[in-house]
C-alpha cells in the first residue's frame, strides 16, 4: 500500500475521520493510530508488524529501566545493551551478507540463500528506538510510561517507510498532548502531499527510465551522456526521497502531528559541509547528534584529528547504513574526505573569495558542489564498484566533450517545473510555502482587510494546485514498490 | 481510440486507393466514405461487444500435452494456412521473394508445447505452400539461455543473442541476393508510414523489468535510423514478426536488424517486428503499409504462438486491422471448458 496507491487513499481517509473522531481522547487516538500503523505495515508483509513490536517493547522497556536506574555506570551498562539489542536485528538482518563475504570460510553462507527477509523501513525505526533511549539516558526526555503512546509514535505510519527519522524530544511529546488542527496546518499539509505527489510521479518516475537506462548500457554510452545520467540521477533521487518526505510530512501534518523536515533546498548548497545540512536532514541530525558528537568528545585529547576521526568513522557508518555493500562505504569515506578539507581550510577559502565577486563565488561554489554530488552519487546508482569506476572513467574522459545523445537531454525538460519552484521558495519556512510566493491568504501582503487582494491570492493558489494535480494525472508514471528508491534503505 | 481512427483511416484510404480516380463523382465518394464510416461504426461495436463477453485467453495454457490433437487446435491450424497462404500471394504479387524462418528464444527445457507442436506444422505447411522455410530453433535451442537472452528478468534476446541470430539470418540474405521487387508505386499511393511504430519515436522504454532501452523509428515508423526514399537506391529487406524480430530491451543497434544492416550496408534492412503479431496483423501490415516500401526480399519470423494466437479471444483483443473473429462452436467449447477450469479470468 503505497502512498500513491488508491488503497492508501482510502486507508487514509478511514483513519483520518476516526482519528479525528476521537479528538477528545488522546490515549483513544494513539491506540487508533497504533492500530492503522500495524495494518499497514502488514500489508507489506505479515511478519512485519511482530518484528516492529518486539522491537517498540525493547526500546519501551529499556527505556523505562533507565530512567528509573539513578547509578550512571548501571545507567550507562543499560544504554551499551540495549543499544546492542536494537541494532541486533537490523545488523542480522541486514548486513549478514556483507559481514560473511568478509570471512573467507563463511562467505558461501549468505543470509539471502538464509531465506532472510528484510523488514522494509528497518533502520527508520530502529534508529528511532536508539534515539529514544538514548535521550532518556541523557535526560533530554523523560521515559515514556505509557505503552501504546510509545508505540504509537515509533510505529506512525506515514515515518515508518522512510523516514523522516524523529528525534523523540520533538515528536513523542506531540503523541501525549490534545491534538489540534487549524486551517493554516491544513492549507500546508495539503501543499505538501500534493507538491510530494508531484516530485514523486511526475519527475522522479519520468527521469527514472533515462536514469536506469544511463547506468544499464554505460558501455555504450559517451561521457557527457554518462554525466547527464548522473544528474539527472542526482535530480531524481532527491525528487523520489523528498517527495516521499514531503508526503509523510503532510499526512502527519494532517493528523496534528508535527514531524522534522528532511530537505532543504539541498541544489543551493555552496559547500559539500552547507549540503549535509540541507539533504536527509533527519538523518543526518541522527548521525551528528548520536556518533558524532559523542566520539569528538570522547577523543576531544586528540585535538583536531578527533573531528577528522570521527567525521571518516561517521560518514562509513552513515554509507554502510544505506547498504551492505562496500559502495557505499566508498561513498561515505569520500565524502568525509571532502568534508575534513573544507573543515581545514574554510578560513584559506573564505580569504581567497574574498578576492571574487560574491555573485560569482556563490554561483561558482554551487556549482561545483553539485557537480560534486553528482559525481558521488554515482558509487550511490550503479551496480557495483567496478561499474561506478567505469562511468567515472568515462565521465573524466575526453568523451565527456562530445555531444550528449539527445533522447537523453529531452528528459531534463520534467526537472524544470521542480528546479523552478523549488528555487522561487528557496528562503521559504518549508518546501512548499506558497505564502512564500506571495500567493494565498496567509502571504505577507495579504492584509485581512484587503478582500480582493485575498481574492486574487487564493485564485491563483487555486489556479496552481489545479495545474499540479492535473499534471500528476496526466504525466504519473505507473510504479511499483521496488521503484521508491529509499525503501530499500 | 486511436487505433479506432488509424483503422478507420485505413480502411477509408484503401477504400479510396480502390476507386478509379477518372470517376469524378464526388456525390459517390462521399457515399462511400460514410459508407466505410458505418461499417467501421459497427465493427467496433461488435469487436467491443466480443471483448466485453470473453476475456483473453493467456498464451502460455493455450496447449497441454494432448492439445496437439484437439478440436480446436486443428481448426487454428486451417486458419494459419489460410492466412499464410494469403500473405505468400500478396507478397509474391509484388514480386518480392518470401522466405519464413522459424525462431524463438525458448531454449532447452523452456521449449513450451506451442513451439513443439507448432513448429512441425510451420514447417510442412510451407512445404505444402512452395515458402523457403528455414527453422532456426535448433540452433538457438542448442545455447545457454543465460548468454542469448534477458533471463532470470526476461525471455527475449540479450546483445549477444540478437548477435548469434543475425549471424544465423545472414546466409539467407545472402543467398536471396538477387530477389527484386517489381512492383512500384507512386507517391499518392503510399502511406504515409511502412510500419507500426509512431512515427519518428524516439524515446527509453523500460517494460517494467528494469532493462530499459531506446527506441527510435524513422519518419515512416519503422525501427529504423534513417528514411527510406524513392526510388531506392539500395535493395530492400523487410524483416516481419512479433518481439522475436523487435527485440525489446535492446537499443536499435543491437537488435536482429540492427546486426544485419551492419553486416549489410548495401541493403536496407526494415524492422517491423512487433509484440504480440502474428500471421493476420503480417497480412494488414504488408497489404496496408508495407508493401509499399517496395521490399525485396520479404522474411518473416514464424514460432508456435503464431497459430495459438489466431484463437478469436487473441485476435479480438489484440489484432492490429480490427477484423472481427466471431468464434466458432469448437472455440467456444474450449473457452467454457477453460473458462470453467479457472483458466481465464
Amino acid at each position: 500500500m503505497l502512498f500513491n496507491s488508491t488503497a492508501f487513499a482510502i486507508f487514509f481517509t478511514v483513519v483520518l475521520v476516526i482519528y479525528w473522531l476521537l479528538y477528545k481522547w488522546r490515549a483513544y487516538q494513539n491506540l487508533a493510530l497504533l492500530i492503522a500503523s500495524l495494518f499497514f505495515y502488514y500489508q507489506f508483509h505479515y511478519s512485519f508488524p511482530f518484528y516492529l513490536m518486539s522491537l517498540i517493547t525493547v526500546g519501551y522497556l529499556f527505556g523505562k529501566q533507565i530512567g528509573k536506574v539513578t547509578d550512571a555506570k548501571k545507567k550507562k551498562t543499560l544504554l551499551i545493551i540495549g543499544v546492542c539489542l536494537l541494532s541486533f536485528g537490523l545488523v542480522y538482518l541486514k548486513y549478514s551478507n556483507l559481514l560473511l563475504s568478509g570471512i573467507p570460510m563463511l562467505s558461501a553462507w549468505q543470509a539471502s540463500a538464509l531465506g532472510i527477509l528484510v523488514p522494509i523501513g528497518i533502520s527508520y525505526y530502529t534508529f528511532s528506538s536508539i534515539g529514544y533511549i538514548t535521550d532518556v539516558y541523557r535526560g533530554d526526555i523523560e521515559p515514556e510510561g505509557d505503552y501504546v503512546t510509545y508505540a504509537a509514535y515509533i510505529s506512525f505510519f506515514p515515518h515508518i517507510l522512510s523516514g523522516p527519522i524523529p528525534t523523540a524530544t520533538m515528536v513523542l511529546p506531540q503523541f501525549k498532548e490534545k491534538s489540534r488542527l487549524t486551517v493554516e496546518k491544513i492549507d500546508q499539509s495539503v501543499g505538501e502531499i500534493v507538491w510530494g505527489l508531484f516530485k514523486k510521479m511526475v519527475v522522479s518516475d519520468n527521469i527514472g527510465t533515462a536514469v536506469s537506462y544511463c547506468f544499464r548500457q554505460s558501455h555504450d554510452l559517451n561521457g557527457s551522456t554518462l554525466l547527464l545520467g548522473a544528474i539527472l540521477f542526482t535530480i531524481q533521487v532527491y525528487a523520489d526521497f523528498s517527495g516521499y518526505s514531503d508526503i509523510a510530512r503532510g499526512l502527519a501534518g494532517l493528523l496534528g502531528i508535527e514531524i522534522p523536515q528532511n530537505f532543504k533546498i539541498p541544489f543551493s548548497s555552496r559547500s559539500v559541509t552547507e549540503f549535509w545540512r540541507r539533504w536527509h536532514i533527519s538523518l543526518t541530525t541522527w548521525f551528528y547528534t548520536y556518533i558524532f558528537n559523542p566520539l569528538v568528545d570522547s577523543l576531544r585529547f586528540l585535538g583536531n584529528s578527533s573531528i577528522v576521526i570521527a567525521l571518516i568513522f561517521t560518514f562509513c557508518l552513515s554509507g554502510l547504513w544505506h547498504g551492505a555493500d562496500w559502495k557505499y562505504v566508498i561513498y561515505g569515506l569520500i565524502n568525509s574526505l571532502v568534508l575534513v578539507y573544507e573543515f581545514f581550510t574554510r578560513k584559506q577559502r573564505k580569504k581567497l573569495f574574498k578576492k571574487v565577486p560574491v555573485f560569482i563565488n556563490n554561483w561558482l561554489s554551487n556549482i561545483l558542489t553539485m557537480l560534486f554530488i553528482c559525481f558521488l552519487l554515482i558509487f550511490f546508482r550503479a551496480n557495483s564498484i567496478n561499474d561506478a569506476f567505469y562511468i567515472i572513467s568515462r565521465v573524466v574522459s575526453a568523451s565527456v566533450v562530445s555531444a550528449p545523445v539527445q533522447y537523453i537531454v529531452k528528459y531534463f525538460s520534467w526537472t524544470i517545473p521542480l528546479i523552478l519552484v523549488e528555487y522561487i521558495q528557496k528562503n521559504g519556512e518549508y518546501t512548499w510555502d506558497m505564502a512564500h510566493w506571495g500567493i494565498g491568504d496567509r502571504a505577507p501582503w495579504n492584509t485581512i482587510d484587503d478582500g480582493k487582494k485575498k481574492a486574487i491570492g487564493l485564485a491563483i493558489k487555486a489556479l496552481i494546485y489545479s495545474v499540479i494535480i492535473m499534471a500528476i494525472v496526466l504525466y504519473a508514471k505507473k510504479q511499483n514498490m521496488a521503484e521508491y528508491y529509499y525503501f530499500k534503505f | 481510440m486511436k487505433k479506432v481512427f488509424l483503422g478507420l483511416l485505413t480502411a477509408t484510404t484503401v477504400l479510396g486507393m480502390g476507386c478509379k480516380s477518372g470517376g469524378g463523382d464526388e456525390a459517390q465518394k462521399s457515399k462511400q466514405l460514410e459508407l466505410a464510416e458505418a461499417k467501421a461504426t459497427e465493427n467496433n461495436a461488435k469487436l467491443e461487444k466480443l471483448n466485453h463477453d470473453y476475456g483473453q485467453m493467456p498464451d502460455a495454457r493455450m496447449l497441454d500435452n494432448n492439445g496437439e490433437k484437439s478440436a480446436v487446435y486443428a481448426e487454428l491450424k486451417v486458419r494459419y494456412k489460410a492466412e499464410l497462404t494469403k500473405l505468400k500471394q500478396d507478397v509474391e504479387a509484388t514480386g518480392a521473394k518470401f522466405v519464413m524462418i522459424i525462431l524463438t528464444p525458448e531454449v532447452g527445457s523452456g521449449v513450451t508445447n506451442i513451439s513443439r507442436f507448432g513448429h512441425p506444422f510451420i514447417k510442412a505447411t510451407c512445404a505444402e505452400l512452395g515458402i523457403e522455410c528455414v527453422d532456426l530453433s535448433p540452433e538457438v535451442g542448442a545455447q545457454d539461455p543465460k548468454a542469448i537472452t534477458q533471463a532470470p528478468r526476461d525471455g527475449h534476446w540479450s546483445k549477444k543473442g540478437a548477435e548469434f541470430v543475425a549471424n544465423l539470418i545472414a546466409p539467407i540474405i545472402k543467398k536471396n541476393s538477387d530477389a527484386t521487387c517489381k512492383a512500384t508505386y507512386k507517391d499518392a499511393e503510399r502511406p504515409e508510414t511502412f510500419g507500426d511504430l509512431p512515427p519518428n519515436d524516439d524515446e527509453i522504454m523500460d517494460g517494467g523489468k528494469d532493462l530499459p532501452y531506446h527506441v527510435k523509428a524513422n519518419a515512416q515508423g519503422v525501427r529504423m535510423d534513417y528514411n527510406l526514399t524513392f526510388p531506392k537506391k539500395k535493395k530492400r529487406i523487410l524483416l516481419m514478426g512479433d518481439s522475436g524480430i523487435f527485440c525489446p530491451f535492446l537499443d536499435n543497434e543491437f537488435t536482429i536488424p540492427g546486426v544485419l544492416q551492419k553486416t549489410f550496408p548495401d541493403y536496407e534492412i526494415m524492422n517491423t517486428g512487433m509484440i504480440c503479431y502474428t500471421v493476420d496483423d503480417y497480412v494488414s501490415l504488408f497489404n496496408e503499409k508495407a508493401k509499399f516500401a517496395e521490399p525485396d526480399l520479404v522474411i518473416l519470423q514464424a514460432n508456435g504462438g503464431d497459430i495459438t494466437d489466431l484463437f478469436f479471444t487473441n485476435r479480438n483483443h489484440l489484432g492490429r486491422s480490427h477484423r472481427v473473429y466471431v468464434p466458432t462452436e469448437t472455440e467456444l467449447k474450449y473457452y467454457n471448458e477453460k473458462l470453467g477450469a479457472g483458466l481465464i479470468k
